[in-house]
């Protein structure tokens, strides 16, 4: 694994989220570091997502702070922050990368337009600029024959490796990847797993909710455990699988073994 | 496709004023404005040159004449005869116009023809005299003076029982209906005036015939807005001055009731006219008024029945003024919608419930309503007197206002059908709201509405001949009124062949847009 992993690019502290009543993230606190790959493992429902979600308050948690290259995102959607907040917010997002579990691509739009739209249109590249960056990227995924058709086209691999590109192409210093290959036949999962380890390979800070234990064993250099609410155990992967503590996360791996 | 659209509508917002400007003359006092029934001849019909015609409508062309005023004639929808007249659209009725029951109402002329409600039957009918209609079906013309000899307040006791002896007294629209009614078996007769009924029998043969005996005898007068003595006056002096000079006889005689006109019996004996022996005038006036089912064919215009291409293009102009309602509602219910759809689903919870409300109060109610709303309230709630004009404006702005409540509906179904997913994707791009509405969600939506705009787009097309409750003379009442005048339905099936022809065109349009959008999913 390269990166230097001491230079703290997101802080989260006391995250607190709740659904009405019910409570989801009980005072989450963690650290990601540049050039981290953080995969996320627990049970469904466990609030795994809803944690992700929360990095770039697509959920607005209820209490707590993220601090993405220090600014505190949470002040940003306070009252008080108003409209300067929200637009200092797009700014800060546009750092952090998302890959959904259902791609998410716009249909109205080719695969080419997909990739170069938001670059455009929120002046960080040219025309001409975005579209040399699409085809390097859809080089980088391996789709340059897909550059014109549009989405509804593709196989379901394909759709998430172009997300992926779409992604890659606001240059992030953070990318969050929810379930990415949760949506996928099985014979497609291969493809999107390789082009992550790839980004992981070059130095991309990553944080993945994942269901592929191999994948979270054999690229992540974190694993995050979370049930009940809060994380219940981190580590290396070697330590998560090999020598698990707590009892939850032995009955959970037990399971999906 | 969108360009083309466009186009036809500008090129209609054009072709449709106009029409207003046709009709529309200044809004002076040298502009004398009749309102009357354009199916209702011999008083006042359209002829087969489109143009509206009648007795009463020549009578208020000479008057003009010698006054040195312009004549406007202004078909109204009869049921609204008092809004138009009260809210100053129109300054008088006249179309044979009975006085009897209305007396307090108006402001009257004197009378100038005498009439009767008589009875027609089929020829074959057994039914001979008035107490042969016991228990037979009746028709009338809604609110005309035969409904109000049987049910008005002053409706004489014989009138008042011979009416509770029929099984039913049924209201129809028009008299062409009422004959469709009475030939094809659903009524067993038909009460109405003398002078209209001499008119249908000369045209509709010897399948009817008239009972010689009469219901009631009532008179014609021209009813003008309570209090509005000085243009009565004006207008009633004039018309002793025709009689005296013969020009009233010569009119009534071209019409063929030179039998019912009394007007002459009016005349004031002291009334001078700058030229002309009155006596002499007065005794050639004066005519027998009784009339019997014999004089029926003294009548001096029979109606003249149009080919299929004559009647279409009579129709013309109705094709032209039902565009112009549909292109011009379009083009403002459309953009209309879909601003009332962002306050539908505004943040702010004040704009959501006034979006709500003006929905649900849109389609609850009819859009006939709205449309009378939209006409007359400017005067019956703020008495505001609002140009002639305005008539064609009221359908616009009451159409557009209906349709962009269903727009509205239908475009915030299709903006909620687009997956959040979409918001979220553009969201951690970086796109603010509005890029996010108008590059990802928008022409999403545009796509998945089509389907329901189509269905909303094809009824406007046919809803278009509401505009009939303003007596807008769009297709349909313009179809109608030829039929009346001919006594003929083929109109009214021209009509429907060409809204069936104008929405296979709308569909086809609809349908091609759709293919357009099929290029992803």
């Amino acid at each position: 694994m390269s990166g230097n992993h001491n230079e703290v690019l997101l802080e989260v502290k006391d995250l607190k989220k709740s659904y009405g009543d019910h409570l989801v993230l009980d005072g989450i606190n963690t650290t990601i570091s540049k050039g981290e790959v953080i995969a996320i493992i627990g049970p469904s429902g466990c609030g795994k997502s809803t944690f992700l979600r929360s990095l770039n308050l697509l959920e607005h948690p209820d209490s707590g702070s993220i601090l993405f290259e220090g600014r505190d995102l949470m002040e940003l959607i306070s009252k008080k922050a108003g409209r300067q907040g929200a637009r200092e917010l797009n700014a800060l997002r546009e750092k952090i990368g998302m890959v959904f579990q259902q791609f998410n691509l716009f249909p109205n739009m080719t695969v080419k337009e997909n990739i170069m739209l938001a670059p455009v249109k929120l002046k960080l590249l040219t025309k001409e600029e975005a579209s040399a960056k699409a085809e390097e990227l859809l080089n980088r995924v391996g789709l340059a024959d897909k550059a014109q058709v549009y989405p509804n086209m593709l196989s379901g691999g394909q759709k998430q490796r172009i997300a992926i590109a779409r992604a890659l192409a606001m240059n992030p210093a953070l990318m969050l990847f929810d379930e990415p290959t949760s949506a996928l036949d099985p014979e497609m999962v291969g493809e999107v797993l390789n082009l992550m380890k790839q980004l992981a390979k070059d130095g991309m800070t990553m944080v993945v909710v994942t269901h592929e234990m191999g994948f979270a064993r054999e690229v992540a250099n974190r694993v995050m455990f979370i049930d009940e609410k809060n994380i219940m155990e981190e580590g290396t992967p070697e330590e998560i699988f090999s020598h698990p503590k707590n009892p939850r996360l032995q009955d959970f791996l037990a399971r999906v073994r | 496709m969108a360009m083309l659209v466009l186009l036809l509508a500008v090129s209609l917002l054009g072709s449709g004023t106009g029409i207003v400007c046709n009709t529309k003359a200044e809004n002076d006092d040298k502009t004398f404005i009749v309102g009357f029934d354009a199916s209702f001849p011999p008083y006042g019909y359209q002829d087969d040159s489109g143009e509206y015609v009648g007795f009463d409508l020549d009578l208020a062309q000479e008057v003009c004449d010698r006054n040195g005023w312009t004549l406007v004639k202004q078909p109204i929808d009869w049921d609204s005869k008092d809004m138009e007249l009260n809210s100053g659209s129109i300054d008088c009725i006249w179309n044979g116009f009975t006085m009897n029951g209305r007396e307090s109402d108006y402001t009257w002329s004197v009378p100038y023809v005498d009439n009767s409600q008589v009875v027609i039957v089929k020829a074959d009918s057994d039914i001979q005299k008035l107490s042969d209609m016991s228990g037979k079906v009746v028709a009338v013309q809604a609110d005309s003076s035969a409904l109000a000899a049987f049910t008005g307040e002053d409706a004489t006791k014989e009138n008042q029982a011979l009416c509770k002896s029929f099984a039913d007294l049924q209201q129809v629209g028009d008299y062409n209906s009422a004959f469709m009614n009475l030939e094809s078996g659903m009524v067993d007769a038909i009460c109405m005036d003398i002078g209209v009924a001499k008119y249908q029998l000369e045209s509709r043969g010897a399948a009817f015939r008239m009972l010689e005996e009469s219901v009631s005898s009532e008179q014609y007068g021209i009813g003008f807005k309570r209090g509005n003595e000085e243009l009565r006056d004006v207008v009633q002096n004039t018309l002793f001055a025709m009689v005296q000079d013969g020009t009233f006889d010569a009119v009534a005689k071209e019409w063929g009731l030179t039998d019912c006109v009394c007007l002459a019996d009016h005349v004031p004996d002291d009334f001078v006219a700058q030229t002309g022996d009155k006596k002499e005038q007065k005794a050639e006036g004066k005519k027998e008024t009784a009339v019997s089912a014999e004089n029926a064919e003294n009548t001096g215009k029979s109606p003249v029945k149009s080919g299929f291409f004559s009647i279409v293009k009579q129709l013309g102009e109705g094709m032209l003024a039902t565009l112009a309602i549909f292109f011009l509602t379009l083009l403002f219910s459309l953009p209309l919608g879909l601003l009332l759809t962002f306050v539908r689903m505004s943040r702010f919870r004040v704009l959501q419930w006034i979006a709500r409300i003006y929905i649900s109060i849109m389609r609850g109610t009819p859009l006939m309503l709205q449309l009378l709303v939209v006409f007359f309230g400017p005067y019956y709630l703020f008495h505001v007197n609002l140009p002639y004009s305005y008539r064609f404006y009221a359908v616009i702005i009451g159409f557009s206002l209906n349709y962009a409540a269903y727009f509205a509906e239908i475009f915030r179904g299709g903006i909620q059908s687009v997956p959040v997913g979409q918001r979220e994707a553009a969201s951690v791009l970086g796109y603010s709201r509005v890029q996010t509405f108008t590059k990802i969600i928008f022409p999403q939506m545009v796509k998945r509405v089509m389907p329901p705009v189509t269905n909303e787009v094809i009824t406007l097309v046919k809803d278009t001949s509401l505009a009939f409750a303003l007596a807008y003379t769009e297709m349909f009442t313009l179809a109608k009124q030829i039929a009346a005048a001919q006594t003929s339905i083929l109109p009214l099936f021209i009509a429907g062949l060409f809204y069936y022809i104008f929405n296979f065109v709308v569909a086809f349009v609809m349908e091609g847009i759709e293919k357009k959008l099929d290029y992803y999913r």
